[in-house]
């Protein structure tokens, strides 16, 4: 499946993508990528405008052992199962709320991802472009977290903005 | 192919084996680095603030009270006489 990373451009043409660590990186520390491409562009012009450039990364990712919460059913109660037990778990256990990147930091950390390669998410979008009907925002935006740099096949610079 | 029940079977085995030190001690040293060496282990409290009777003044201010200074001067005057 073909997949988009979003990097600024420092004069420098990247081999393999960067793994996000940021603490605002909501599936814990993994590659990450965008299904669409307009999204990846939207977060180039948003966020990726340090250097006053951002670049474009194309590349496949053999979909294999993907936790699937955007279109697997299965998935998608399973993950939102995990994600509250831990929850629930953290809190009588240590008194605060976890965030969803140290739940899954948590499970990375303790091998329990090691059975998955990435997890498919989404969320909402706020680029504009996508508001094409009135007052109801119809269109996923979707991340793949990647843990398995091994599943990138193919990662080339596409467009540069 | 992911087997979600044996996934499901290894969270849950996780948790039970975790205890609140070792769930703390992760979490403090996920969000300030290796800082259970100087706190040590133990859960986090919620502080409720409280206040102590030494700082209370017994007598309420009335900042609307006129002091016996209290003249048609401006202050600022007052002080230069």
């Amino acid at each position: 499946m073909t997949f988009y990373h979003t990097q600024e451009n420092r004069n420098i043409t990247l081999d393999e993508p960067i793994k996000c660590t940021k603490n605002n990186a909501w599936l814990g520390e993994a590659y990450y990528f965008w299904e669409n491409e307009d999204d990846a562009v939207f977060w180039g012009i948003k966020f990726k405008n340090k250097t006053g450039k951002y670049d474009i990364y194309k590349t496949e990712v053999v979909f294999d052992d993907i936790l699937d919460t955007v279109f697997n059913r299965e998935h998608y109660f399973f993950w939102i199962k995990q994600i509250e037990k831990a929850a629930k778990y953290f809190v009588k256990k240590t008194g605060t709320k976890p965030t969803l990147k140290e739940i899954n930091d948590f499970f990375t950390d303790r091998g329990i991802w090691k059975e998955i390669n990435g997890i498919l998410f989404q969320d909402i979008s706020e680029n504009p472009v996508h508001f094409m009907v009135k007052e109801f925002q119809y269109k996923k935006r979707i991340q793949l977290a990647l843990y398995n740099k091994e599943k990138i096949i193919n990662f080339a610079l596409s467009y540069s903005g | 192919m992911i087997d979600l029940n044996k996934l499901n079977k290894k969270i849950d085995k996780l948790f039970e084996s975790e205890t609140s030190d070792s769930l703390t001690k992760w979490l403090l040293n996920k969000r300030f680095g290796n800082i259970s060496i100087l706190l040590g282990n133990g859960k986090f409290v919620s502080m409720k603030s409280q206040k102590t009777p030494l700082f209370i003044p017994k007598k309420k201010v009335n900042f609307n009270q006129k002091d016996d200074n209290s003249s048609n001067t401006p202050p600022i005057n007052r002080l230069a006489a």
